[in-house]
């Protein structure tokens, strides 16, 4: 994935100047300035670099995408047309983070599968219960731990799975991805007011929903 | 010792949002400050704040990256099909144009005046585009009875047809009406009808009422052509019989043109209605270019 030979010399490579200003700013961060080399490569027509773009952001994406729609199908569907998207419109990139870019074109694409879905409703979130995947554990992790982390990670799902879609949004970008108010307005077209009103709301519902269980989260 | 009754109602009247707001890790000192107050003296408020503050940690520890199902990367066969423009791209390059928005406005406000105004001069003036003025759509409907009169005039039935003689009205196409012409009376004898004749402008046409019983210049009933020589009679100089007033014999009098039924209100509505349409899809399109992709 990233060490393959595209990616690396990518990243070894020093960065052409060019003449849009808007991607030129300085990056000190090594993460940010391969992706925006990357993503200057995929703008001339690379489709190798692009595709190392998808590698280095396709599990983040799914994370984030398949707490925001029913079940991993629809995730995976929601993802392969974000990336879509983006090789489309490479050249609407207006500089900064190339994750945030890519989350937002993600999270457009659920949440508009969401109001899709709405009208021709399905199953609901029968997936999510799927607990056949932890991350991986370390070496010294203790079982019990490990367990109750696993046990914890299922039911926040779960309960997060039946907290109204914005409010699930602005939970799953604020607190799991660690985005500010700002970027997640920017993100669901939402002004801030609505976007902390959301988050609140949506925590206050959270802990409702786990009073009985919240024993796993008090340490 | 605190009434529990007491902590129960003031919890309830307690704004729990302050308390979820507190726990937000980018809280503000104000927001931090009042949670703090209402936690002080509330045992609820301050439980509720630990399992907001439980739940925002557990929520932080879910991993930010899940395995996928599926290879994202793209073939060059898709990314060749992803690369041409479709309509959508063309649709939302021309969205992104900067101009975009003032022509929006200003052909959407053309639109409306110009409908207003063509509303409004449709109701005070009817002028026709027709060569003969306002007179032409009265004309029109009356050029079957006369092309009648014309026609049996040409057969020599009365005193003014006679004069018509071979400058019978082309546009006499009617069959002639049961005994046309065959009753003309004096009238018809006493107005030689310079059928032919140049003419023009101005003729005040008489409606054509019964003219087979009075012989009247009901030959003359003839739409005007731009070609001259037709709409003689009634308002127009006489001429001799089988004179031109511009001393040519007159021929191809009666082709007339119908006048066309648009009048210039009407073609301003049409135009207006155009520009406002236009305007509108420029309006449609910059929400289309602020809903669509990159917002």
């Amino acid at each position: 994935m990233l060490d393959s030979l595209g990616l690396t010399s990518a990243v070894r490579r020093t960065p052409r100047p060019v003449e849009d200003l808007r991607s030129t700013s300085v990056v000190d961060d090594p993460v940010q300035r391969r992706d925006l080399i990357l993503l200057e490569r995929a703008r001339t027509g690379d489709l190798q670099a692009f595709n190392d773009l998808v590698l280095c952001y396709q599990e983040q994406l799914f994370a984030l995408i398949v707490r925001m729609v029913p079940d991993r199908d629809q995730a995976s569907d929601c993802v392969q047309e974000a990336f879509f998207a983006a090789y489309r419109h490479l050249g609407s990139f207006r500089g900064g983070s190339v994750k945030s870019w890519l989350s937002r074109i993600a999270v457009n694409a659920a949440m508009d599968m969401q109001r899709f879905r709405k009208r021709r409703p399905a199953d609901p979130y029968p997936e999510l219960e799927d607990d056949s995947w932890q991350p991986p554990a370390d070496a010294s992790a203790d079982p019990v731990t490990t367990t109750l982390t696993a046990e914890r990670h299922q039911v926040l799902n779960q309960a997060l799975a039946q907290v109204t879609d914005d409010q699930r949004a602005a939970i799953v970008l604020y607190d799991v991805e660690g985005y500010d108010y700002a970027e997640i307005a920017e993100m669901t077209g939402v002004s801030l007011g609505t976007v902390k009103s959301r988050i609140h709301r949506g925590r206050l519902a959270l802990r409702s929903l786990l009073a009985d269980r919240m024993e796993l989260f008090r340490g | 010792m605190t009434d529990p009754r007491a902590t129960v109602a003031g919890h309830a009247a307690h704004d729990l949002t302050v308390l979820a707001a507190a726990a937000d890790r980018d809280a503000d000192d104000a927001t931090r400050l009042s949670a703090t107050a209402q936690m002080a003296d509330c045992p609820e408020c301050r439980a509720l704040f630990a399992d907001l503050t439980a739940i925002s940690a557990g929520l932080a520890d879910l991993p930010r990256s899940l395995p996928v199902s599926r290879d994202f990367r793209l073939s060059p066969e898709r990314a060749a099909r992803l690369r041409s423009p479709g309509w959508r791209e063309r649709l939302a390059g021309l969205a992104r144009s900067p101009s975009l928005r003032p022509m929006a406005t200003a052909f959407t406000a053309l639109g409306l005046a110009g409908l207003l105004l063509s509303a409004a001069a449709s109701g005070v003036f009817s002028i026709p585009l027709g060569a003969s003025g306002a007179a032409a759509p009265a004309l029109a409907p009356a050029a079957s009875p006369a092309a009648a009169d014309n026609f049996s005039g040409g057969s020599g039935s009365g005193a003014g047809s006679a004069t018509g003689s071979g400058t019978e009205n082309q546009a006499a196409t009617a069959p002639p009406p049961p005994g046309a012409g065959s009753t003309a009376g004096p009238a018809a004898a006493a107005t030689p009808v310079p059928v032919g004749t140049t003419v023009g402008k101005g003729a005040e046409p008489t409606p054509p009422t019964d003219r087979s019983s009075q012989g009247s210049p009901g030959g003359s009933f003839i739409p005007p052509g731009p070609g001259g020589g037709s709409g003689s009679g009634a308002g127009g100089p006489v001429a001799a019989p089988g004179e031109s007033l511009t001393g040519q014999p007159g021929h191809d009098g009666g082709a007339g043109i119908p006048a066309v039924g648009i009048s210039p209100a009407q073609l301003g509505l049409w135009i207006s209605a155009g520009l406002l349409l236009v305007g509108l899809a420029m309006f449609l399109l910059l929400r289309y270019r602020s809903r669509s992709f990159g917002r």
